[in-house]
């Protein structure tokens, strides 16, 4: 069969086929029944015809127009339609924390990043302030002093709702730059985790120094605990990119790549998720009237139900 | 050797399909574009809800935050694969087997553009880009995702008068499919350039200038044989 003959006795087909597509690329566009019962058959025919015109060497018109249209067919047929919010429940609640248990070696690794320096740097707040001075620098103790010094609103004049918003802006984006710095060998994400503990331990550090402890304290009990398991979790999600890179196994380097990145994906979903709650109790329960008394039970409340949650989350569901 | 940027992947109809891979610069063009939505947007969103005062300012943060982060992750699932920006460089983003960019993917690479920007702008993504044979950077690598052209050039083919030729050797088909693709593309170009590149063939039509003109086409005319 000559060029001139197929062309001919398959173009209406095409036409017909390239209308179908036109209309599902279009923005919620749709086949009607009868329409779409044929799609898929029309589509495996426009595969063949394709291999046949490269087969045949009919030239690049006809294998070119083939190739965008089995293409676009090809989008229309095997496209994902899911919704991310279906199944987000059971992710969030079942399968985060199975995940998280799962890489244990690397949740420590991470806890021990971020909460040693912190934990040091607190502690050095007691017996060894200058550790502090050196740790943050004068216009951040001065914020300190005018945030949570005796007798000061700790809020100051903005609102909550606008700290929410500050709150989401920059908490969130820190864990999304923890995981980002993974793909540098795990270089950008080790730098934010031991940089995150050692600035947020200066902080505590420096209350306890300089006496904001009643202010300072309950300001922060309440969304601690999500937020800095947060911190810890986004920097598992970067280091399994790291993982992906640096020891790949028995995978090809690429391949390790792409498959730590699925994991660690899952991870800083479920990481930006707990730093959303947590911006969501800094900005309306932090900074409340409520006693310091009620917050620090509150506070105390909370990482008891973040270890039991990752402990025991999902363990018992199917 | 490969030359082209094409990439071929199977379909699971046993179909191979050619995705054409985009470079840097129509990339780096759809960014720019993108970037100018973006501010616009900001603008635009500052200026509504600056009369709104403190929950405005709260909204113009979750706006921004939105647009850095999310804004590439929402176009690129939710619009066929491309952001507008993509959309006006006729780029698409796909999966390496070619099928549509799902959430996963599409929130690893452009959550990796932070790392791929670095250092300013987009230093370790053009390198990685230039290094991976499929134009890939950071992002794309570790989410395994192609950036695609999408624009449909067509070869308008003129179906030539010339009488067919029999060429004076039997031609291998990719020598067959060459004498083709010029008769369909013949009027894509100027006389002298049809002359300059058939002259190159004079060993196979002993003859230059447009009389060697018309034997190529003739030739091309009597592989594809008549309707």
């Amino acid at each position: 069969m000559s060029r001139q003959s197929f062309v001919a006795s398959r173009r209406k087909a095409w036409d017909e086929f390239t209308g179908k597509v036109g209309k599902l690329s279009r923005t919620l566009g749709h086949l009607e029944p009868e329409e779409a019962a044929s799609f898929p058959s029309e589509y495996r025919r426009m595969c063949q015809d394709l291999t046949l015109a490269r087969h045949r060497r009919y030239g690049l018109a006809i294998a070119g127009r083939l190739n965008d249209l089995v293409l676009e067919g090809y989008h229309a047929l095997h496209g994902h339609r899911r919704s991310p919010l279906l199944g987000a429940g059971r992710f969030l609640f079942v399968e985060f924390p199975r995940e998280v248990r799962q890489y244990r070696g690397l949740l420590w690794l991470c806890i021990t990043l971020f909460f040693g320096p912190f934990l040091l740097l607190t502690l050095a707040g007691v017996v060894a302030p200058e550790w502090v001075y050196a740790a943050i620098g004068p216009e951040m103790r001065a914020q300190l002093d005018s945030s949570f010094g005796s007798g000061i609103d700790p809020r100051g004049a903005n609102s909550d709702v606008q700290m929410f918003g500050f709150y989401v802006w920059n908490n969130v984006g820190i864990d999304f730059r923890t995981f980002a710095g993974g793909i540098l060998y795990g270089i950008g994400t080790l730098f934010f985790l031991v940089f995150n503990g050692v600035v947020l331990g200066g902080a505590f550090g420096y209350a306890l120094h300089a006496g904001h402890t009643e202010h300072f304290f309950a300001f922060t009990a309440g969304h601690g605990s999500l937020e800095l398991t947060a911190v810890v979790i986004s920097g598992m999600a970067g280091l399994k990119l790291a993982q992906g890179l640096v020891a790949p196994g028995r995978m090809r380097r690429g391949h390790a790549l792409r498959v730590r990145a699925r994991e660690g994906v899952r991870l800083i979903a479920g990481a930006a998720a707990m730093t959303v709650g947590a911006a969501f109790v800094e900005a309306f329960w932090s900074a409340s009237a409520v006693p310091a008394g009620v917050k620090y039970v509150v506070g105390a409340c909370g990482w008891v139900a973040v270890i039991l949650f990752f402990v025991f989350g999902g363990r018992r569901a199917s | 050797m490969k030359l082209d940027t094409l990439e071929p992947v199977s379909t699971p109809e046993g179909a191979v399909v050619a995705l054409r891979v985009a470079g840097p610069v129509p990339r780096a063009l759809a960014w720019g574009l993108d970037l100018v939505i973006r501010v616009v947007g900001y603008v635009a969103v500052g200026i509504a809800f600056g009369f709104f005062g403190e929950v405005g300012g709260a909204a113009i943060l979750l706006v921004m935050f939105a647009g850095e982060w999310w804004y590439g992750v929402l176009f690129e699932v939710l619009g066929k694969g491309a952001t507008p920006g993509k959309r006006m460089m006729k780029l698409r983003v796909v999966h390496a087997d070619g099928t549509p960019v799902e959430w996963g993917a599409s929130i690893i690479r452009n959550f990796l553009l932070a790392a791929d920007f670095l250092p300013p702008p987009f230093g370790a993504g053009l390198l990685a880009m230039l290094l991976s044979k499929k134009f890939q950077r950071l992002g794309d690598l570790a989410a395994g995702t192609l950036v695609v052209h999408v624009d449909r050039t067509r070869v308008n083919v003129r179906e030539t008068g010339a009488p067919p030729f029999a060429p004076p050797v039997t031609l291998r088909p990719v020598e067959q499919l060459a004498l083709v693709e010029f008769a369909h593309r013949t009027d894509s170009w100027t006389h002298a350039r049809r002359i300059e590149l058939t002259d190159l063939l004079e060993p196979l039509t002993s003859a230059k200038g447009t009389e060697g003109v018309e034997r190529v086409l003739g030739m091309a005319r009597w592989v594809e044989g008549r309707g």
